[in-house]
């Protein structure tokens, strides 16, 4: 301020002392000008790049430097000191060109600017670049990236294919996790791209695959009206998780929807690390479907192409025949009786005289063969007998001797028995009565329209029979020992049945069917 | 022919679950399971020997929910509390309740610390074989049938490395890996009530004394024959409890000494110097020739029950199911052995044994019986030198005391 009061003065005292003809206007100040050194270059992602700013006709030199506009830039477009250092950013900018800018101090409407071009120099590698994972199996991937410069070296994963949203999933460290469901085509595309230049990318191809085996346990036949548990297991590679969901149908050439049964009570579990056990109650129908089989198919909701299937066929009715078909006896004379039981393995049957169960004095009786006197056959195991007449002609004359099958199915009834096993696992349940193979009993069924029959009330409708020391069988009911505790006259009752001979414990039956039912 | 059953059975049948009579002592048993030794050893011990079904035990490792869909038509579950948050709580007081009972227990490893935090969910049939232990109040099943009060599905592993569902890993030979506690929601007749409701409801059954039992399976029991063990499988009438409520005094009030043993040999502590004492010895027929013909190999009587008394108090300590051993690698010999432990030490015991047909029958205990064996036929590929078959209980003798020397 005080130099330039100085100068001013001194014009002053030369315009009042010197010549005074008219003079020219004083010349303009000189325009002050910036120059940015290098106008142009390029700089790779994370490196640095020095700049020069010239500033003329003006002593004032200083400059403030900034990046398209921003002072001193910032991450996205890289930044720069006040010396005019710039530092590229580490990811690619959009555009990848920025302005840098020298703005003089000695005037802030002059500049200069230079053009600065960010580049990178990354190359990308993947490991493994081609892979086979197996449904719901995991497979890692490795991206390698190499530079020369300090670019973000972050890794964008990502998947695509014709697969399409069905392709599976990665995380963000390149791990791969295939589909549960195998996708069709089974094929993915695994991509690898560099956040720092997004043009460097690199892919690999990844085919899903399905090695899982499904294996179908189904009885080779169902009796009408009977059910069978169909068990479907599903082993799958170590590691890998293929959904487990099964869609299970029926069809027959004899039969389609309902007439082909029914299925119900479907339960999954795992039966191992590698095996997966689902198993499905199916019910077959009453009549028998013409032809006689039913075929079940049980898809892999993971791949449909691993469908297992089972056929089976729904028995007919047994049938018995007895021979003689005729016979003429005289009183007290006897005849042997055979039955002859077909297309089942169960030979037992049940002998009556026009319709008693083992006869009676006045219709005959069925005895042992040989037995004198008569023994009554009481076991459903005995297939030859005595007919013995009796010892006067009897009002109904002739009279009928008829074997009925064990195994009959018209007469025969399915017994859902709580609990069982399925590979290595055991589900049970205190209490449920048991049953040996071959063992005899007899068991009162309950059960709500539409489902099987089970034992009602456990040990209290089980009834077993069981050979005395002198071979005779007698029944035992499996809570005879209990007083029962009636709801209705609450009081305890005593009294279970126990070491009754059969053919007492048929009576008794028989009288409370009779008395209960008039 | 169905209808003609059931209405034989309403009236000469009564109800199941119903109380007790004779006061006879038998058994504490348990679930037995026999390793599969077609599994490599690693995962299978490689013996046939039959092992005790139980939970794997360490602090919070049991987990326990319960259903708080309850049955509303009618209402199944009596409370004394009516509104509805305090139903709930007043029921998951008795659940807790009946869990503490078996966790009062002394020297066991099981501790109140065992089991984690009790939680409920909303969820209506909720059990299933999903690998969580699920208490369900109004989810119908197959196993209920008229009478049936309770029952505990329990699935258990015959080998390691297994789950079921979201289970964990069996770590453990015979973990269960799954337990789901039903009460019977579909028989009108048929209500609970918790102790606080028990006295205004005479007709309903003590859900404590039910949830007690069941949760005796829950952890591995089988039944007992000791009528006053909480694991006889026949319920106390309506209106009445089994033994003593518990008390903060005596947690485990609601047991029998035949539960608290039969607890000790299944979770035993081996920090507990007291329940240390063991009897063991064989039974055998006065007459050799009453031994089952077949299965072949049986030297001794099956089923048995072998009670041990203490000779001061005359009370029944504990009792086990007799008639068979194992030495690795199996399979079980039906030689007539019986062990019982977990017996207080400085005590004289009396011991005897009688027939399994008295207050019980072998069907209760079937899954400590019938699951002794496996062979070819129930299970295929099981190696011959194995494989065994379980005889039928010997129920055909009596026992007789035999004077003193």
């Amino acid at each position: 301020m005080f130099i330039a009061l100085l100068a001013g003065a001194g014009w002053m005292l030369g315009c009042t002392a010197g010549s005074v003809s008219p003079s020219p206007p004083p010349a303009p100040p000189p325009t002050i000008a910036v120059v940015v050194n290098p106008m142009n270059m390029s700089v790779l992602l994370g490196n640095q790049a020095t700049f020069t700013a010239t500033v003329t006709n003006t002593g004032d030199t200083a400059v403030s430097w900034s990046v398209n506009g921003v002072p001193g830039g910032n991450a996205t477009l890289g930044t720069i000191t006040s010396a005019g250092m710039y530092t590229a950013p580490l990811d690619t900018p959009s555009p990848a060109t920025v302005q840098v800018t020298a703005t003089s101090h000695a005037d802030a409407t002059k500049s200069g600017t230079g053009t600065l071009a960010i580049t990178s120099d990354i190359a990308l590698s993947l490991t493994p670049n081609r892979a086979s994972v197996e449904l719901g199996a995991t497979q890692a991937f490795q991206a390698a990236l190499t530079t020369s410069a300090h670019p973000d070296t972050s890794i964008r994963w990502s998947l695509s294919g014709p697969c399409a949203s069905g392709c599976g999933s990665v995380d963000a460290t390149g791990t791969y996790t295939a589909p549960r469901i195998l996708p069709s085509p089974a094929i993915a595309t695994m991509t690898a791209q560099s956040v720092a230049d997004p043009s460097k990318q690199i892919s690999a191809a990844v085919a899903i695959t399905s090695s899982f085996s499904l294996q179908l346990s189904a009885p080779s036949s169902v009796p009408a009206g009977g059910t069978a548990t169909i068990v479907a297991t599903m082993t799958s590679v170590p590691g890998s998780n293929p959904s487990t969901a099964l869609s299970w149908a029926l069809s027959g050439p004899g039969c389609s929807g309902g007439s082909c049964g029914v299925l119900s009570a479907v339960t999954t579990q795992s039966a191992s690390g590698n095996s997966v056990a689902s198993s499905v109650t199916y019910t077959s129908p009453r009549a028998v479907p013409s032809p006689n089989t039913v075929t079940m198919t049980v898809a892999p909701q993971s791949d449909p192409s691993k469908t297992a299937q089972a056929t089976f066929a729904i028995q007919s009715g047994v049938s018995v025949s007895v021979s003689p078909s005729t016979a003429t006896l005289a009183a007290n004379h006897r005849v042997v009786l055979n039955a002859q039981v077909n297309s089942t393995s169960n030979t037992g049957v049940m002998w009556s005289v026009n319709g008693i169960a083992g006869g009676n004095t006045a219709f005959g009786q069925i005895c042992a063969v040989g037995s004198n006197p008569c023994q009554p056959v009481t076991s459903t195991t005995t297939s030859q007998v005595d007919y013995l007449a009796p010892g006067a002609i009897p009002s109904a004359n002739p009279v009928s001797a008829t074997a009925v099958s064990a195994a009959d199915s018209t007469k025969s009834a399915s017994i859902r028995m709580l609990g069982g096993s399925i590979g290595s696992l055991h589900s049970r349940i205190e209490g449920v009565p048991a049953f040996r193979a071959g063992e005899e009993a007899y068991v009162f069924l309950w059960a709500r329209e539409g489902e099987p029959f089970r034992v009602l009330g456990w040990s209290q409708g089980t009834f077993r029979i069981m050979k005395d020391s002198r071979g005779i069988e007698r029944v035992t009911q499996d809570s005879a020992a209990v007083p029962l505790f009636d709801p209705r006259t609450r009081r305890f009752q005593h009294g279970g049945i126990r070491s009754l001979p059969v053919a007492i414990f048929q009576l008794k039956l028989r009288k409370a069917l009779e008395e209960k039912m008039p | 022919m169905k209808l003609r059953a059931k209405q034989i059975f309403a009236s000469a049948l009564a109800i199941f679950y119903g109380g007790w009579f004779a006061p006879v002592a038998q058994a504490y048993s348990f679930g037995m399971i026999v390793p599969d030794v077609r599994q490599p050893a690693a995962i299978s011990s490689g013996s046939a020997c039959p092992v005790r079904t139980r939970q794997l035990v360490s602090a919070g490792r049991i987990a326990v929910r319960w259903s708080t869909a309850l049955n509303t038509n009618p209402v199944t579950i009596l409370t004394q509390n009516q509104t509805a948050g305090g139903r709930l709580t007043e029921i998951e007081q008795v659940i807790a309740q009946s869990l503490a009972v078996w966790t009062g227990v002394s020297g066991t490893t099981l501790v109140p610390a065992t089991f984690a935090p009790l939680t409920r969910t909303a969820t209506q049939n909720a059990c299933g074989s999903d690998g969580v232990n699920f208490i369900c109040f109004d989810q119908a099943d197959m196993a209920f049938t008229p009478g049936v009060l309770a029952f505990t599905r329990v699935i258990s592993t015959d080998r390691l490395g297994v789950q079921v569902g979201g289970s964990a890993v069996a770590t453990q030979f015979g973990q269960i890996l799954d337990a789901d506690i039903y009460f019977n929601p579909s028989d009108s007749g048929t209500t609970y009530a918790t102790p606080q409701a028990l006295a205004a409801n005479p007709k309903a059954y003590d859900l404590e004394s039910l949830l007690t039992h069941e949760f005796g399976h829950f952890l591995g029991f089988s039944h007992s024959a000791v009528w006053s063990a909480i694991m006889f499988p026949f319920a106390p009438a309506p209106g009445t409890f089994s033994g003593m409520r518990p008390t903060s005094q005596q947690p485990d009030a609601s047991l029998g000494d035949d539960d608290r043993t039969g607890l000790r040999v299944l979770y035993s502590d081996p920090a507990d110097t007291v329940h240390l004492g063991s009897i063991n010895g064989r039974i055998f027929p006065a007459n050799s020739l009453a031994l089952p013909a077949s299965p072949p190999g049986v030297t001794g009587v099956f089923g048995a029950q072998v009670v041990a008394v203490d000779a001061a108090g005359g009370a029944v300590v504990g009792a086990t199911i007799g008639g068979w051993s194992c030495a690795v690698p199996g399979p079980a010999q039906f030689d007539g052995r019986y062990q019982i432990d977990g017996l207080a030490v400085g005590h004289s015991y009396t011991v005897y044994a009688e027939a399994l047909n008295v207050a019980v029958d072998p069907s209760q205990f079937a899954n400590a019986t019938v699951s002794l064996c496996r062979n070819a036929v129930s299970d295929p590929g099981w190696p011959a030198l194995q494989g065994c078959v379980v005889p039928a209980v010997d129920v055909s003798f009596s026992a007789r005391t035999r004077p003193g020397p």
